[in-house]
Order: C-alpha cells, then sequence, then structure tokens
C-alpha cells in the first residue's frame, strides 16, 4: 500500500485497552502486518491522551470500558487534542447504545470483541485509507442508528416483498412461535437452541422487518402473511 | 295554747324584767363611789375586818384594824347600812381613827364614781347582760326544747345575779337582797338543766339536790329579809351560805357531767359532755378559787373579783353552742380555740395598756388599768368576731344559695372545693374535714383488674381495719346499690356502694367527731358527694393509668423509632452495598472472565482460519463447537455482567441507559413501551446513586407490567425538575387491591416494590403506587437530585 512518501510509512496504532491480556492479544496479532507500528498501549482514558500527544497515532483502537473512564467520553477529549486521529471503537460488551453514541460523535469504525484476526486488520486499514468500518455482527444495529425508530414500516410496506424469501427457515419457525406468545425461553427449548441463538435470530427478524419490537413485528408479520394469502 | 303564749310572754316579761334592772343599778352605781369597808363591832367599837383594794375607803387611808368613829355624822352603829349589812357603803363622810395614832380623821367619799372605776365594773355589768342575750338567743332559737328553756332561766338569774354585783356591794336599794337570793336560785336552776341535759340523767342525787337546793333557797330567802328588815345580824355567815350553797351546787352539776363522761366514746352525747365540762371548769373554777372560797374564809381574794368573773362568760357561750348548735365541733379543737381566743386577748390587752402607758393616757400601769383594757379588748374581739358572723350570715341568707341547713352547705361548698382539687390525697381529707368525720376510706375497682384504695383519718391508722373493709367490699356484691349503717361499735357510719361503667366503687365513712348520726334526709346529699369523689376519684386513677400507659407508648414508640432508624440505616447500607457488590462483580466478570473468553475466541477464530482444510475431520468440528459454547460463554457472561450492572447506565446516563432497556424489553416481550421525557437530555447526568435508584425503579416496573399486569402497553414518564426527578410507569392491565400492599409477605414475588419503597425511603425519595383492578397500575417516584 503506497501512497505518496508519507502515506508509505507505517500507520501508527495506539490501543487502548485496559484487559492486558485482551490488549496483548491484539498487539501481537497487528504488529504480524508489515505496515502497521504499535506505537503503545494505554492502560485507562489519561494514558491514552499521554500517548496520544507524544505518540502521535494515526488510529486509536479504543476500548469502551476503561477503568477511569468511558472510551465513549473520551472521544470528545481526543479530537480536541487531535482532530486528525481515527478512532475504531472496540467493545465487548453489548453494543446496543454504545453504536449510536459513536455514531453521533463521528467514530471510524467499530468492532466487537469477538472479531477475528482478519476483520480487525482488515478494519485498520479500511480506517487508515479514509473509509469505516463496523463489525458484521452489528448489522441489526446499524439499521436503527442510522435511520432512527420511526418511518421505518412504510418503506417496507410501499414495496410489496416476498415474506418467502425475506426471512430464513429457521427464523420464520422463530417468527411462528413468537406470533403465537412464545417467549424467549420457551422457544430456546422447542427448537432446542440456546437462548442466545434465539436472541440473535430476533434480533435478526426485528431487522429485516425493520421494526424495533416484537409486538410490532408481530403485527407486520401477520399483515405481510395476510397479504401473501391474497396475492395467491 | 293560751298557756303557751302565756309562757311566751313569760319570757319576755321576765327579759324585760332584767333589762330594767340592769339600767337601773347601772344608773345607781355611777352616782355612788364603792367604799368596800366591813365592820364589826368589838366591844362597842366599829373595827374595819376588811377593806377592799378597789374601795374609796383603802384608798382613802383606811385599812383593816382602824376604828370608825362615825359616818355621815352619825354614830355608826346608827349608820343605816352598817346596822343591816356591817358595811360603811353609801357614807359621804367618815370618821375614823387609824391604830397606830391616837388622833381621828376625816375622809370625805366622792358623790360619784370616776370614769375608769365605772369602766372597770362594766365587764360584771356586760357579761351579765351576755349570759341573759344568750339565754334569750336559746330560747328564741329553740323555744319549745326543754334545755333551752332551763338554760334561759339559768341564765336570767346568773346574769342578773353579775348584773347586781357591782350594786349589791355598795348596798344600793335592795341590791344585796336580790343577789343573795337570785345567787341561791342559780344552783337550783342549773341542776334542772342537767338532770335532762345532755342526756337524760334524773336520778336520785338529782332529785335530793334539787329538794336540798329548794329548801336552801327558802332558807336563805328567808334569812335575807330577816336580815334586811334588821331583825336578825347574820350578814357574814348568810354571805358564806349564800356562796358555798353556789359552790356546792356548780360541783354537784360537775359531778354530773362528769359521770356522763363514762359514756362510750361513740355517743354524740359524748362530745357535748366534753365541751359542758370545759366550759363549765373554765367559767367557774376561777371564780371559785380566786373569789368565792376567799370570802367563805375570811381573807383577802387573791386577784380582784372582776377577773374571775369574767371567765363564768365561757359558761353561757358553751351551754348556747351546746344546745343551739346541733352540730358540734371536735371538743378538742373547740379547747384550742378558746385557749387561742383568750390568749390572743390577754396579750393584746397587755399591749394596749403598755400603749396606754407610754403614751401617758394612764399615769400608773396596775391590774385596774389592765383589767379594763382586758374587758376592752376581750368585749372588742368578741364584738367583732360577733359582727363578721353576724354579717356572714345575712350575706348567705341574701345570697341565692337557699341550703341554710349546715350539712347541706358544707357539701355544697365541699363539692366546689373537690372541683379544685386535683390530688386525690386531698380530695379524701378535704371530705373528711367538711363532713366532720373521722375518718374515710374509699376503694376503687375497674373492670381491667386495676385495684386503688384511698384512706386518710382512722382508716390510715388502722390497716388491719383497713384490710377488714377492702374484704367486706369484696364480699359486697353490690346488688342493692343502698347505702349501708355499720353497727355502733364499728368504726364505720356509713358505706356506700357505687358501680359505674367501668367502676366499682364503696366509700366507708367514719364517726362525726361529735358522734352525732348522720340523719336519714341527710343520706342523699352525703351519697351524693361520695359519688363525686369516687367519679373524681377514678377519673384521677383514668388519667394516671392512661398518662403511665402513654408515657410506656412513648418509650415504645421511641425505642420503635430507634429501631426503625437503626433499620433504615441497616436497609440503606445493604442496598447500597449490594449495588456496590453486583458493581463490582460485574466488573470482575467483565474484566476477568469475559476477556478471558474473548481471547479464547480470538485464538479459536484464528485456529479455524489457518487449517481450514485440516485433512482430518475431527478437530475442525471440535473447533468449530469450541467456538459456539464460546460464543455463548461469552453470551452468558454479558448477559451477567448486564444484569447485575448495565454498563450503559454508568458510561451513557440515566436516559440512554432505560432507552436501551426499553428496546429490549420490546425484543424480547410482546410489549409495547413509550418513553416521555421532560427536561431530561441524553447527555445529563445525575448521581450515581440517583441514576441507579432510577433505573432500577424503571427496570423494576417494566418487569412487573411485563409480568403481572397483563398489559401489552406500558407508558414511561420521566421529567426532571431542579430539585428533583419524577418517574413515573404506567400500565393497563389487571391492576391490584393497594389496601392489601401492607398485607403482601415479603416474598421474592413482592420483594421488588417493597424492596423500592426501603430504598427510596433511604434517599429521602417517595415512591407512590396506584392501582385500579382491571384499570392498571400508575408507579410514581420521586427522587431528589
Amino acid at each position: 500500500m503506497s501512497m505518496g512518501n508519507e502515506k508509505s510509512e507505517n500507520i501508527k496504532v495506539l490501543v487502548v485497552d485496559d484487559h492486558t491480556l485482551f490488549a496483548e492479544g491484539t498487539v501481537s496479532l497487528l504488529s504480524s502486518e508489515t505496515n502497521l507500528e504499535i506505537v503503545g498501549i494505554a492502560n485507562d482514558g489519561n494514558q491514552c491522551l499521554t500517548l496520544l500527544r507524544s505518540k502521535t497515532p494515526d488510529i486509536i483502537l479504543l476500548d469502551i470500558s476503561l477503568p477511569d473512564c468511558s472510551g465513549i467520553n473520551l472521544i470528545d477529549d481526543i479530537k480536541s487534542i487531535n482532530p486528525k486521529v481515527k478512532i475504531i471503537m472496540l467493545t465487548g460488551l453489548n453494543p446496543k447504545g454504545y453504536l449510536t453514541k459513536s455514531l453521533q460523535k463521528d467514530v471510524h469504525g467499530f468492532l466487537l470483541k469477538e472479531c477475528n484476526k482478519k476483520e480487525m486488520i482488515e478494519a485498520v486499514f479500511f480506517v487508515a485509507q479514509g473509509k469505516e468500518y463496523f463489525s458484521k455482527g452489528l448489522a441489526p444495529f446499524l439499521k436503527f442508528a442510522f435511520v432512527g425508530s420511526n418511518g421505518d414500516k412504510q418503506a417496507l410496506i410501499s414495496q410489496p416483498i416476498d415474506i418467502g424469501e425475506l426471512l430464513s427457515s429457521r427464523e420464520k419457525e422463530i417468527m411462528d412461535l413468537i406470533v403465537k406468545g412464545f417467549n424467549n425461553q420457551e422457544i430456546s427449548s422447542t427448537l432446542d437452541i440456546t437462548i442466545r441463538t434465539v436472541k440473535y435470530h430476533t434480533s435478526n427478524i426485528l431487522f429485516k422487518l425493520s421494526v424495533k419490537s416484537r409486538s410490532k413485528a408481530v403485527a407486520v408479520w401477520t399483515e405481510m402473511s395476510m397479504n401473501e394469502v391474497e396475492r395467491h | 295554747m293560751l298557756k303557751k303564749v302565756f309562757r311566751r310572754q313569760a319570757y319576755y316579761i321576765a327579759s324585760a324584767a332584767f333589762v330594767l334592772l340592769s339600767l337601773l343599778y347601772t344608773i345607781a352605781i355611777s352616782n355612788q363611789a364603792y367604799v368596800g369597808l366591813d365592820l364589826m363591832t368589838v366591844n362597842g367599837r366599829w373595827i374595819v375586818t376588811l377593806s377592799d383594794p378597789h374601795g374609796e375607803g383603802y384608798k382613802l387611808g383606811i385599812r383593816v384594824g382602824d376604828q370608825i368613829l362615825r359616818i355621815n355624822n352619825q354614830d355608826t352603829g346608827e349608820y343605816r347600812f352598817v346596822q343591816k349589812w356591817s358595811q360603811a357603803e353609801g357614807a359621804s363622810s367618815i370618821q375614823y381613827k387609824r391604830v397606830d395614832q391616837s388622833t381621828d380623821s376625816i375622809i370625805e367619799i366622792p358623790k360619784s364614781t370616776v370614769l375608769l372605776k365605772l369602766l372597770s365594773e362594766m365587764p360584771m355589768i356586760i357579761l351579765g347582760v351576755v349570759f341573759w342575750i344568750i339565754g334569750f338567743i336559746t330560747w328564741y332559737m329553740r323555744p319549745f326544747l326543754d334545755q333551752a328553756r332551763a338554760l334561759f332561766w339559768l341564765n336570767l338569774f346568773i346574769g342578773l345575779a353579775i348584773v347586781i354585783a357591782p350594786a349589791s356591794s355598795r348596798d344600793l336599794i335592795f341590791a344585796r337582797e336580790l343577789e343573795y337570793i337570785t345567787l341561791s336560785s342559780v344552783p337550783l336552776f342549773l341542776i334542772q338543766l342537767f338532770s335532762f341535759f345532755p342526756s337524760e340523767n334524773r336520778n336520785q342525787i338529782n332529785k335530793f339536790g334539787r329538794l336540798v337546793f329548794a329548801s336552801v333557797l327558802i332558807l336563805i330567802f328567808i334569812l335575807t329579809i330577816l336580815q334586811s328588815v334588821s331583825l336578825i345580824h347574820f350578814d357574814s355567815p348568810l354571805k358564806r351560805l349564800v356562796l358555798s350553797n353556789l359552790i356546792i351546787g356548780v360541783l354537784l352539776v360537775l359531778w354530773n357531767l362528769a359521770t356522763l363522761f363514762k359514756l362510750p366514746n361513740d355517743k354524740p352525747e359524748k362530745n357535748q359532755v366534753n365541751i359542758l365540762l370545759l366550759g363549765l371548769a373554765i367559767g367557774f373554777l376561777p371564780y371559785f378559787l380566786l373569789t368565792a372560797v376567799p370570802v367563805i374564809f375570811e381573807f383577802q381574794p387573791i386577784v380582784n373579783t372582776k377577773v374571775s368573773y369574767l371567765f363564768i362568760s365561757a359558761v353561757p357561750a358553751t351551754l348556747y353552742y351546746v344546745i343551739v348548735h346541733k352540730y358540734l365541733p371536735d371538743s378538742r379543737r373547740l379547747l384550742g380555740l378558746i385557749i387561742s381566743f383568750f390568749v390572743t386577748g390577754v396579750i393584746v390587752s397587755i399591749v394596749v395598756s403598755y400603749i396606754l402607758l407610754t403614751s401617758k393616757l394612764v399615769t400608773t400601769l396596775n391590774l385596774e388599768v389592765y383589767l379594763a383594757t382586758l374587758t376592752l379588748t376581750m368585749s372588742f374581739i368578741i364584738c367583732s368576731s360577733f359582727i363578721r358572723v353576724a354579717i356572714s350570715k345575712q350575706i348567705e341568707k341574701f345570697a341565692p344559695l337557699e341550703g341554710n341547713r349546715g350539712i347541706k352547705r358544707s357539701v355544697l361548698k365541699l363539692n366546689e372545693r373537690l372541683i379544685s382539687i386535683n390530688e386525690e390525697d386531698r380530695l379524701l381529707e378535704e371530705v373528711v374535714k367538711s363532713l366532720m368525720i373521722e375518718g374515710a376510706l374509699i376503694v376503687v375497682e375497674d373492670d381491667k383488674g386495676g385495684y386503688h384504695k384511698k384512706a386518710v383519718g382512722i382508716f390510715l391508722e388502722k390497716p388491719s381495719e383497713q384490710i377488714e373493709l377492702e374484704e367486706y367490699f369484696q364480699a359486697d356484691q353490690r346488688i342493692n346499690l343502698e347505702v349501708k349503717r355499720f353497727p355502733d361499735d364499728s368504726s364505720v357510719e356509713l358505706y356506700i356502694p357505687l358501680v359505674s361503667n367501668n367502676f366499682t366503687c364503696g366509700i366507708f365513712l367514719g364517726h362525726r367527731n361529735s358522734r352525732v348520726k348522720f340523719e336519714y334526709n341527710e343520706l342523699p346529699l352525703v351519697t351524693l358527694i361520695s359519688s363525686q369523689l369516687a367519679q373524681r376519684l377514678m377519673t384521677t386513677f383514668v388519667i394516671k393509668d392512661l398518662s403511665k400507659e402513654i408515657i410506656d407508648l412513648a418509650q415504645r414508640s421511641l425505642d420503635l423509632q430507634r429501631r426503625n432508624q437503626r433499620l433504615h440505616g441497616i436497609t440503606g447500607s445493604l442496598f447500597k452495598s449490594i449495588e456496590q457488590e453486583r458493581k463490582s462483580l460485574a466488573r470482575d466478570l467483565h474484566d476477568g472472565a469475559l476477556q478471558l473468553a474473548l481471547d479464547l475466541n480470538r485464538w479459536l477464530d484464528d485456529i479455524a482460519e489457518e487449517c481450514p482444510s485440516a485433512k482430518c475431520d475431527k478437530p475442525i468440528k471440535a473447533i468449530a463447537h469450541m467456538r459456539e459454547v464460546v460464543k455463548n460463554l461469552n453470551f452468558e457472561l454479558r448477559s451477567i455482567c448486564s444484569d447485575l450492572r448495565p454498563p450503559s447506565l454508568n458510561d451513557l446516563g440515566l436516559l440512554n441507559a432505560i432507552q436501551i432497556l426499553c428496546e429490549e424489553k420490546m425484543e424480547n416481550e410482546s410489549v409495547l413501551i413509550s418513553l416521555e421525557t421532560v427536561g431530561i437530555s441524553e447527555g445529563v447526568r445525575l448521581k450515581e446513586e440517583v441514576e441507579l435508584a432510577a433505573y432500577r425503579f424503571i427496570q423494576e416496573g417494566i418487569t412487573n407490567a411485563v409480568k403481572h399486569s397483563g398489559s401489552s402497553k406500558t407508558n414511561i414518564y420521566i421529567k426532571l425538575s431542579d430539585s428533583e426527578i419524577e418517574l413515573s410507569i404506567r400500565d393497563f392491565g389487571n391492576g391490584f387491591d393497594i389496601r392489601k400492599i401492607d398485607e403482601w409477605p415479603i416474598s421474592s414475588e413482592h420483594f421488588g416494590l417493597i424492596g423500592m419503597k426501603e430504598r427510596f425511603q433511604v434517599i429521602g425519595g417517595e415512591l407512590q403506587i396506584n392501582s385500579i383492578i382491571h384499570q392498571g397500575t400508575i408507579l410514581k417516584a420521586s427522587i431528589p437530585r
């Protein structure tokens, strides 16, 4: 990746994470790439700002949960010191809420700590090139983060969608149970899958139906099924 | 009828005669000086045998043993009064020869007495008049009482004897004759009076005594007449006979009274006898000892005769009192009263005479002056107290209270006093004092087993008797609530049982001090006042019990309050430490286990990536399974962390955290949540404990709504003001009976709301729960910022 003289230099990355094991893993993971240079590991917000001034990193991998502050709140401080620095948020938590907040603050990327090596490296290079990068698992959250909570339903209803293609067979299975009024626990035991899987599918269903709540999903799904029956 | 009228007339006539005689002799004595010389003929010469120091003769220098030569220019033996009574009264000039001198001297007796002299005679006259007045009043107040009539005559004669004493000593017109006769009749009247007073006492001695004294009276009468016409010359023996007769008569009466002294203590007469004995002894003994006995035995009187006369005033006073007043004071108290009265008089007159001396109104301080002042002060004291009594009686008469009877009045007064007395000890004492009884015992029992008793007077002194009476009270069924009279030998006279709402009560009243029995028509009043007393006492007891209970309750509530405060403290710190625990547990899981699992996940990913086409199928499957397990592990750990302490609350603030909470709920439950906010935006941060409490409230509220209400819709409203944050959650579901909240067991099902209430109290917040069955529930909370 040669982008001019200056750009040909290594991309300087600052890792901000107090979880030593994970931080070191990240470092070892990134240092295998030739064009990347890890300029330091900060264990808290304070250290992050210090290293930001001294090492002038290009990219900051910023964990949200830090011992002295929240990574979200650190974004503004970082930008006030160096507006050009690019920030990739990193979290092991449920990204709900954080994602929206981060996007409001114009971060360049958002990674879940569950992501694999490829994803992380891809993210660093994407962001270094001025693009944005979001973990694959964030898809259901992203929709709402950009669109907001209103105006989703009309968009869906205005253009008829083949419901047979919209949801996967597993999702349909779960949706039927939801319509019957099953809760997650019941669905999990009925289908013999973990609650995590149920939740995963549920949030995918809601994403695909462009709704935020189960009750609306039920309403939309029922309406769609009725239309489907009428069409045939 | 005619006889009665006539008899009434007789009293008036006698009284009029008395007044007339008193006036007559008073005027007479003011016109003639008292010479005070008794003479005796020895070998044809008239020798002075007695020279009264108060007489003019003594003052002008005549002493015992001097020879009187001529009186009024007559030979002594031919002077009228010397012939009659061997006395030189009425003389205007006396020629005499002293024992130790050979020359004669002539003295002129002044025509009339000086004012001071007359004044010193006045007590006698006043005393006499007092006798008569008292007798008259007694008769007037109780005209049909035999005792009163006897007293009238007795007093009339005594009074007359006293009134004419000064005249008699001057040998004025028949005064001496009248004096002898009246004095001699006194014993007869005395015996007459005391033969049926205070109790019937017509024994042989009285009968015989009356006979003897009547004979003596007749004898003296005859002798006096003979002496008066100078047929005989027994003047000295006659005088002694009269006095002896009087003394014997009085002594007989005293002895008669003394026999009554052995009357049992519980008879009212006993008290009367005591008082009478007291009065008669005070009245007569000084006169006998100081005047009569010296005269009989022919030696100089020890003290001025008039002093001894003064004491006699006690006699009519006591007699009057005992006869007229049915309810007599305690004789012992009376004695104290009399003594104080007398001592006051004596002291005041000493002071007055001293003042007279220092202010030079009198030149010398002698017995005569003192006597005069004593007379004046005593009569002043007596008159002023009479006037006071009269005025107060008049006021009472015209006052609206019609109750003129003693008992009624004292009961009314007592009732007034009872209202103002607050201490139960004094209540009972006041009753005892006012009813003039020896003691009282009250026993009060309430239906809750409370038992009180109170004793004063004799019952206080005898605990054994108290116990007996209490046993009587216990045994009494109180079916018949009538006043019961106890036998005379008991120390109780009346037993008054009372039953009111929650109380049963027994009042035992002792005998009157005077031993006069309570009459039947007095019993209602006595019962009334007793019930008043009982009511007051019961009230006092109730108040006492109540105040004890109140103090007890106050103490208990104070203890409870303290314990509550402690509990609050404990609850507060409990909540705090629970949250702290959860927080640190979440952090530990997040920083430890979760990070490890994430690392593990990454390595597994890496391995899966590195060897996608491994020859052996088994490791790939194993790795795939392990990845799934790690993902589940991550998920579980994250859920646990989130449940323990949502990181979003700390990182993003209350509103974001609540939004996330709502979204998750809507995703996972079939419920629609609407969130309305006023005055709060996403960036607003509050104190950690406030945010936490608010978040937990919303969390709990939503969970409850989803779990129990059955409502598919929940509204959340948040309003932030300067001082507090208001939160409310409303569902439209089943609702519940809010009256039963306090009865809810603190089980896990209800712990949420109850715990929430506790939690809010700790941080000074408030929680309101409103619910209507089938309409839904509103939870409202306010937390100070």
